[in-house]
């Protein structure tokens, strides 16, 4: 996150060369200049110098960006489009307010702390299912790990199996850790999506103190965004270094693996992995989700024509999904031809977003290509073992 | 402007026609700093379509500005004077490539780099890779002759186009050359449209000519602690008989940048290094390596790097690609200009471009293609700070006088356009522009194609 005051600094760098063109997957789809990071950072800096009116549809078309970051990999002059839309977003809100669907989304986490608006006592619904004693141990006094679901995999049934296997595995390898329940509330990163930042400061210290209060060593996450916000945002907004440590789950099960603590079984097939925005090119987590899938015996991995540092966002970012779902769909659906081009018929990914829609996608065209959370494939693993 | 979206819009649907401010406005730049809204933004699918657009624009007397990825250097496709901005960018099929008889057919919206990757799959080189590859179209690089760093030996876009389709300014479809190597029927109009920066008919389809890729290449770099030395060293080569594929050259300037920015293990203190790429049958490429090996040294080369392996070779072509963003980093603001001169005048070049920054108290950092005189001085500004927009101004025009005076151009590569439309009479004269301008006018009498670029005639009446 940026200051809108810094924003002039930001945009003036953009030189306008367009070699963010072959970067941009919503350009890609949308194919007008307005959707390329070069126009939607020269209409941010148009209307920011006064240009051009900032009207509700100049805002809104500055939300038609995943915030993926992968326009930063072409620039030649270093032009973080992501970050500057952000800061546009939360700026445009103060003068002309947010779209509709943002201004809803983030009603419903202040007045629910999730995303959905749903109920507090809902977030705990997918550990229904759970034997008695996977949640007894996760009520451990002080626990080595406490473990933040997040709102969407709290709350949509269909990635429901990724806590699940997540918090099963932390009991097959004897992990002591605990789960905030109902008092667990939305990290914030939505509304940091939104431009909706005026609450975000206590948002972090609310979170920060709440996990504080359990002294864990180690603060889990399964969600990409999650794992950034905790672990780049808050320090910053509460202004010191946090006192326990933050990984991603794909960090977590790698080092679960390398002590030995996970007895990993065969998976005979065939994958390829999505790096996630926020995992990969936003936190530079390239190496343990590849580290994790190669120690899984007969697990084959077949990568992406455009991997790691260049993956391809898989259209689940930056609440695109709320404001141009059609683009969104197409960015999904090219995701499905490129995973049909490596042969696999399973991707893997470590986000439950991404396997959202991604899935969706798979659906929606019958490709027939299945979206595992490499939680979800360590468990296949672990459970193969017996 | 309604008058003419409504018309647009049965052409093309009304999907493909840009009418929002917000549109707009995205429209009216290319990577200059030159900026003009349009009135209305028209997406063609299909040759007639452009046909009956440009129709359509000469019966309201519109003008029409053809568009290909907007990251012209010269303001071409700026719509000075409003009007219909026409992004040819959806015709982007690669039609043919043919393996036999060395062509391919390209729609113009092709992306550069997505052709040469394809043909580089078919085993065949399309030599000309401007630094905007990734991002600019076939039809753009027809337009402005676009060149790029194999220039020396392999020539510019204008020696691969054999042929092409075009919608004349009054809207009539006709092709121009052939699929054959030779061809002299008629008037040479292939020449005639390329690098006419869209002001005598908009490309719709494009015959470009291929190579077989060369078997082997290799890369080196000479350190110089003279600029005078470098430029030499540049000529001697030449002088041998050896064509190299790259010769480029990143001066002091530019090298501390790149170490700034991203360390290639250039020596800070050098004037100048040389990076030099042969290509060829191995056993030639060998034998012209050690050639300017000894050349470089016999000129005062302070050290030399061959690469020995890809990885090397990577690193050497590392500092170059990274030149560009290096010095983009120094300022918020960068001029690129493309004043060439015979390659004996480099030094004198280099000379002039560093006084004239003194003199006008402004950064300046020079990279560039050595080999073909092309220098790209690279002034590092910032867009807000307007005396020194107005100083840069002055030194351009500087540099230009000084380069034609070396027997030089005012442009290599990047093209007239609007920003150096009011230089183009110092170098071809009075009588040169009205020849052009005739041509103009006996090809566009109501002056729709891109008026006001060139200093074909600025406006309509
Ligand atoms: C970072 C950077 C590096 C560059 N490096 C080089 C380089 O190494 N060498 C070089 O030569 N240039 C270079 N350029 C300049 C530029 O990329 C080229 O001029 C390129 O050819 C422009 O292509 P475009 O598709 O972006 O065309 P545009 O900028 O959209 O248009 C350029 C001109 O072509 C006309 N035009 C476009 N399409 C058609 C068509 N189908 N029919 C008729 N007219 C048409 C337009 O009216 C305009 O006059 C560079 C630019 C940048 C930003
Ligand atoms: S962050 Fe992603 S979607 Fe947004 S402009 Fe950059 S590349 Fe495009
Ligand atoms: S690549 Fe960077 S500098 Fe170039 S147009 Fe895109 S954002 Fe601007």
């Amino acid at each position: 996150m940026i200051d809108p005051l810094e924003l002039e600094e930001l945009v003036v760098k953009c030189m306008k060369c367009g070699l963010c063109k072959p970067a941009c997957p919503v350009f890609k789809e949308v194919g007008v200049e307005s959707a390329l990071a070069r126009g939607k950072v020269r209409l941010i800096k148009g209307a920011l110098r006064k240009e051009i009116p900032l009207t509700r549809a100049l805002a809104d078309r500055i939300y038609m960006c995943l915030g993926c970051r992968q326009c930063f990999t072409a620039c030649p002059s270093g032009v973080r489009t992501d970050e500057i839309v952000l800061a546009a977003r939360s700026e445009f809100a103060d003068r002309i307010g947010l779209p509709q669907t943002m201004a809803a989304l983030r009603d419903n986490v202040y007045r629910s702390g999730n995303i959905r608006g749903e109920e507090k006592a809902h977030r705990t619904l997918w550990t229904d299912t759970l034997p008695r004693e996977t949640l007894e141990r996760a009520k451990h006094a002080a626990p080595e790990v406490v473990y933040f679901a997040g709102c969407v995999a709290s709350l949509y049934p269909m990635v429901y199996g990724i806590p699940q296997a997540f918090v099963t595995l932390l009991n097959k390898a004897g992990v002591s850790f605990q789960m905030m329940g109902e008092e667990e509330e939305c990290c914030g990163f939505p509304l940091i999506a939104a431009g909706a930042v005026e609450r975000i400061k206590d948002i972090a210290s609310h979170n920060v103190m709440s996990i504080e209060s359990r002294a864990p060593k180690t603060l889990v996450t399964t969600c990409p965004s999650c794992y950034h916000t905790w672990k780049e945002e808050y320090p910053r907004l509460i202004g010191r270094e946090l006192n326990f440590e933050v990984l991603h789950s794909t960090q977590y099960l790698e080092r679960l693996i390398s002590e030995g603590r996970l007895k990993l079984g065969h998976v005979d097939m065939t994958v390829t992995y999505h790096d996630p925005c926020d995992l990969g090119r936003k936190s530079g987590i390239f190496d343990p989700p590849r580290n994790v899938l190669k120690a899984l015996p007969g697990l084959k991995l077949v990568e992406l024509p455009s991997s790691g540092v260049s993956s391809v966002c898989c259209g689940g970012g930056g609440n695109l999904e709320m404001t141009f779902p059609a683009v969104q769909s197409k960015i999904a659906q090219r995701k499905i031809r490129d995973v049909l081009s490596t042969g696999a018929k399973t991707v893997v990914s470590a986000c439950q977003q991404c396997k959202r829609t991604i899935s969706t996608a798979s659906r929606s065209m019958k490709a027939g290509v299945k979206v595992l959370d490499i939680t979800e494939l360590v468990l296949r693993s672990v459970e193969a073992e017996g | 402007m309604r008058q003419v979206a409504g018309p647009l819009e049965e052409i093309v649907g009304a999907e493909n026609v840009l009418t929002e401010a917000e549109d707009l406005f995205c429209y009216a730049y290319d990577s200059t700093h030159v900026e003009f809204m349009p009135d209305v933004v028209v997406r063609p699918g299909s040759a007639d379509e452009v046909a009956r657009i440009v129709r359509l624009a000469n019966e309201l007397e519109v003008p029409v500005v053809p568009r290909g990825s907007g990251t012209g250097l010269s303001g071409g496709s700026v719509p000075i004077e409003g009007g219909i901005v026409m992004d040819l960018t959806r015709l982007n099929r690669i039609l043919e490539v043919n393996v036999s008889d060395l062509y391919a057919v390209v729609e113009p919206g092709t992306i550069t780099l997505d052709f040469a990757n394809k043909v580089e799959a078919e085993g065949l080189l399309y030599p000309p890779d401007p630094g905007s590859n990734s991002a600019s179209t076939l039809g753009g690089n027809v337009a402005e002759n676009a060149g790029g760093l194999r220039g020396l030996k392999y020539g510019v876009t204008k020696d691969y186009v054999m042929g092409l389709e075009v919608v004349s300014p009054t809207g009539e479809l006709f092709n121009t050359g052939s699929k054959t190597v030779k061809c002299v029927t008629g008037f040479d109009l292939t020449r005639l449209i390329v690098g006419s920066e869209g002001t005598l008919g908009v490309v719709t389809k494009i015959i470009l000519k291929l190579v077989p890729k060369p078997e082997f290449a290799q890369a080196m770099q000479a350190i110089f602690d003279e600029v005078g030395k470098a430029a030499s060293a540049v000529s001697a080569i030449i002088r041998a008989g050896i064509v190299p594929a790259t010769l480029e050259i990143l001066d002091n300037v530019t090298i501390n940048a790149i170490e700034d920015y991203k360390p290639a293990g250039l020596p800070r203190d050098a004037a100048a290094v040389l990076l030099i790429e042969a290509d060829g049958a191995k056993e030639a490429v060998q034998r012209q390596v050690a050639q300017i090996d000894e050349i470089c040294r016999r000129e005062g080369a302070r050290k030399i790097d061959v690469a020995r392996d890809e990885a090397e070779k990577a690193k050497v072509w590392a500092g170059r690609r990274a030149a560009l963003a290096a010095l983009a980093r120094v300022k918020p603001t960068t001029i690129l200009e493309d004043a060439t001169v015979p390659r004996s005048k480099i030094p004198e070049m280099v000379a002039a471009i560093n006084s004239i920054a003194k003199e006008y108290n402004l950064t300046v950092g020079t990279f560039g293609h050595a080999g073909d005189g092309n220098l790209h001085p690279t002034f590092l500004v910032d867009e807000r700070d307007k005396d020194e927009m107005a100083r840069v101004e002055k030194a351009t025009y500087e540099l230009f006088r000084i380069g034609l005076s070396l027997g030089g151009t005012l442009s290599g590569e990047h093209g007239i356009g609007i920003t150096k439309a009011k230089f183009l009479h110092w170098e071809l004269g009075k009588n040169g522009v009205e020849v052009m301008k005739r041509i103009k006018r006996a090809l566009d009498p109501k002056n729709i194609l891109n008026p006001g670029k060139m200093e074909l005639g600025g406006g309509r009446k």
